[in-house]
């Protein structure tokens, strides 16, 4: 019964959903971030790759693309680390295990994260045509991903991975219908289990993600990297005004957990990054991960599952004197 | 603080208002009253009044009383009417005798009697009654199976030595009060008190020297709500027999207090008995010089019988946001806009509304951290209302001598439709209409009533609401606020 409640939620959001870019547009986050692997990781890149999950719901059956913004690494966006010479792979994979392989759900790309059929792959270094611009893998045939109930649709798995050198790769995707064109899929969706991300230099913009609480979460830990102490972690749900969690300072972990109120089940939670104002910290990039009570991570989903959690004030009355 | 509390306590005991004067009583002589004889002593019987007379009733024998050379007393009923009366005839042949048969008592339901008859009821040779002849007590009950009331039995403290008379059952048939001149007493007849235990009376008690006096003491009417009316020629008066009042505080009968003319006057006044619902009543009185009448008296001032103390309207609320999590740990301020164009900040607010109405209450909420303003984040409709109840509008605390102004406009009570409103000051003085001013002659505390009466319905009938409030009064150069 849970689960015919489980996938009932997933199915009834996705038909909201529309993909995608990723980071999404309630996200704000700018850029996700992955550095060469020859970077300190006070950079703030802990491992060097970030994997990303895209949902091609089952009721598309028409080819789609991965498209890739700005997937070299040199011009404007990425930040260079004394000179150009870092070189990135985007890697695309479907098929059995592609998502179900447990090494493919960790944070850290070890053991056979690589699972299931590479589709595509192409490795970027300095490359002025795609500095600023787009790339676009595909055609891919929906069905070619790992079909996954419990999302509703078939999954792709694209690793990011710096390949050499030490700069920092800056990038953003979209799931797109056309090879040129960002048109969005309806009804897709996109998650991660780890954000490797580039925060705003605007110390006034809040960034945010949305970790999906389903019923078997008591309470989760939120472990965070190289925050360096750039303002506040916040976290908001529909019956939570507003949590602050530990934030990490440069190049170290931080952590904490906390309970998942009633009302939480079967919505997301919003972690909110707010800046700190002053000094303001420019280029700061970050990493972070929830997990659930039995150390299973929890999805960060770009449109996230519920939509954007608000918290309901309530207003309570009572006579003075009574 | 505590004299105010004794005061209300008192009220309360009373459980009726507070004593009117006399003036606000009116008088009626009953048309059945006749100018040869004597009629006294009424009780209210179903409809009916039930009361001693020694009218002639037989065209044979006539007993007479040796010492007034009168007709002896019977008993006798006339139907009670607010316009007319019945045409009085003998209560009942059980209770006829060859001498003096009354006054009487009845239980709740009318199906038993006491009364006072004298003891012997052998007739002598003649027609007189001898001095000896004692009075007492009888009892008898009314068999529905025979249809009549059965043989009267007598009462268990009759004496040849001494007379026992005057009965009154309390209402809760627990009580018998009568007089009686038995040795033990004050002087001359005391008023006496048994309680039933099991299926007899107990042991007569005097009601002690705060009710009886080395005089005589009289027909006692104890009414449901405890208080006992007794006539006395004892009791500091208007002359002779007077109506008094008393009830018991702290478990002692308090100093009697007698009635205002018209009831008490300078001739003998007595035997008054209160209808249990309409607070009208009947009394004896021999100020017509030619005999013993019986008179009907009704307030002019309403009573109040449900008087409660008067809240005062609270129109102050707390508001808070009542979501927020105890482990939250951010910091969010709200701003509570009210329509009244209050606007405070703050996690936990109070707000005092001016007076009832329909308000709305706004949330805004400030985030600290990033200094975003949510506006309108929740909504309350507040309705206040003022408490149903008939309102006092004055200060708590006044000086001597000075005016002050009293208003009941902000009564506020349901299908209720107000006609008259009635002050009592406390002090003894009382007054009509919505708003009134007094002035406190003495500091003290003093309780300050407002009853009001509405409309007659279709059938006449109107409802009495009342509230009381307690004033104190400082005397010259007092610093009131020690009232506060």
């Amino acid at each position: 019964m849970k689960k015919i409640i489980f996938a009932s939620l997933f199915l009834m959001a996705g038909f909201q959903l529309i993909a995608q870019p990723v980071p999404a547009e309630d996200e704000n986050i700018p850029h996700l971030m992955t550095f060469g692997p020859k970077a300190e990781t006070s950079w703030g890149d802990d491992d060097f790759s970030q994997t990303f999950f895209f949902v091609i719901p089952e009721e598309h059956t028409s080819p789609f693309f991965i498209r890739v913004f700005d997937p070299d690494v040199g011009g404007e966006v990425d930040e260079i680390n004394g000179f150009w010479d870092t070189k990135v792979s985007y890697a695309i994979y479907g098929g059995e295990g592609a998502h179900s392989n447990e090494d493919a759900q960790g944070v850290d790309p070890v053991g056979n994260y690589r699972s299931g059929n590479l589709l595509a792959q192409k490795v970027f270094g300095e490359n002025p045509r795609y500095d600023n611009n787009w790339y676009t893998f595909g055609p891919f045939n929906p069905t070619e991903g790992e079909l996954v109930k419990k999302y509703g649709g078939y999954i792709f798995k694209m690793i990011c991975e710096g390949v050499e050198g030490d700069d920092g790769n800056m990038y953003r995707y979209f799931v797109s219908t056309s090879p040129s064109e960002n048109i969005r899929i309806e009804g897709g969706n996109a998650y991660a289990y780890e954000y490797s991300f580039r925060m705003h230099n605007d110390p006034n913009e809040v960034s945010h993600i949305y970790p999906y609480i389903d019923d078997r979460t008591v309470s989760v830990e939120q472990k965070n990297f190289d925050w360096d102490n750039d303002g506040m972690i916040r976290v908001v749900s529909v019956a939570r005004q507003g949590l602050l969690c530990k934030a990490s300072g440069d190049d170290v972990w931080n952590q904490n957990q906390f309970k998942i109120l009633d009302e939480e089940i079967g919505t997301s939670l919003d972690f909110q990054f707010i800046k700190r104002k002053n000094p303001p910290v420019k280029n700061n990039n970050v990493v972070i991960s929830v997990k659930n009570q039995y150390g299973e991570l929890l999805p960060f989903h770009t449109v996230p599952i519920g939509g954007v959690p608000k918290y309901k004030y309530s207003i309570g009355v009572k006579k003075k004197n009574d | 603080m505590r004299t105010i509390k004794n005061i209300v306590l008192f009220i309360l005991l009373l459980g009726l208002s507070l004593p009117l004067k006399g003036q606000d009583y009116s008088i009626s002589q009953l048309p059945f009253n006749t100018e040869k004889y004597h009629e006294f002593a009424p009780v209210y019987f179903r409809g009916e009044v039930v009361y001693c007379s020694n009218r002639k009733n037989t065209i044979f024998v006539t007993y007479h009383d040796e010492r007034e050379d009168l007709p002896l007393f019977d008993i006798y009923r006339v139907e009670e009417g607010r316009d007319e009366w019945g045409e009085p005839e003998l209560f009942d042949k059980t209770f006829k005798s060859n001498f003096n048969v009354g006054p009487v008592t009845f239980n709740g339901t009318g199906s038993e009697i006491y009364f006072t008859q004298n003891i012997k009821t052998k007739k002598k040779i003649g027609n007189s009654i001898d001095r000896d002849n004692k009075l007492g007590i009888f009892y008898s009950k009314f068999s529905r199976y025979r249809g009549g009331w059965n043989q009267p039995t007598p009462f268990r403290y009759n004496s040849t030595e001494y007379s026992v008379a005057h009965p009154s059952l309390s209402e809760d048939e627990q009580y018998l009060y009568f007089v009686s001149d038995m040795e033990g007493g004050y002087g001359g007849t005391d008023i006496y008190v048994c309680k039933l235990e099991g299926d007899s009376w107990g042991e007569p008690v005097n009601l002690g020297p705060q009710i009886n006096t080395e005089e005589n003491e009289f027909f006692p009417f104890i009414h449901s709500s405890g208080r006992l009316y007794f006539s006395s020629d004892g009791h500091e008066g208007l002359g002779r027999l007077d109506i008094f009042y008393s009830e018991k505080v702290n478990g002692e009968w308090h100093k009697p207090i007698g009635m205002d003319p018209p009831i008490n006057s300078r001739y003998n006044d007595f035997a008054l008995v209160i209808d249990a619902f309409k607070k009208s009543g009947l009394f004896s009185s021999d100020r017509s010089r030619l005999s013993d009448d019986i008179y009907s008296f009704a307030p002019l001032y309403p009573m109040f019988e449900n008087i409660t103390k008067m809240q005062e309207n609270d129109h102050c609320y707390v508001f808070y946001e009542e979501g927020a999590q105890s482990l939250d740990s951010t910091t969010f301020e709200y701003q509570w806009v009210f329509s009244d164009g209050t606007k405070i900040n703050g996690e936990e607010v109070e707000h005092c509304f001016e007076s009832e109405g329909d308000y709305t209450v706004e949330l805004n909420v400030i985030d600290e951290i990033t200094g975003d303003v949510y506006f309108n984040q929740a909504t309350y409709q507040l309705k206040i209302e003022n408490v149903k109840q008939v309102y006092i509008n004055s200060p708590d605390t006044v000086m001597v001598g000075e005016e002050i102004h009293f208003d009941g406009r902000q009564t506020n009570l349901e299908d209720f439709e107000i006609a008259r409103y009635y002050w009592d000051f406390g002090d003894g003085r009382k007054t009509r209409g919505v708003e009134a001013t007094h002035i406190y002659t003495a500091p003290g505390n003093y309780i300050v009533q407002l009853g009001v009466v509405s409309k007659s319905d279709r059938e006449g009938n109107t409802e009495k609401q009342g509230v009381y409030k307690s004033i104190v009064v400082f005397g010259q150069g007092k610093d009131r606020r020690r009232g506060n």
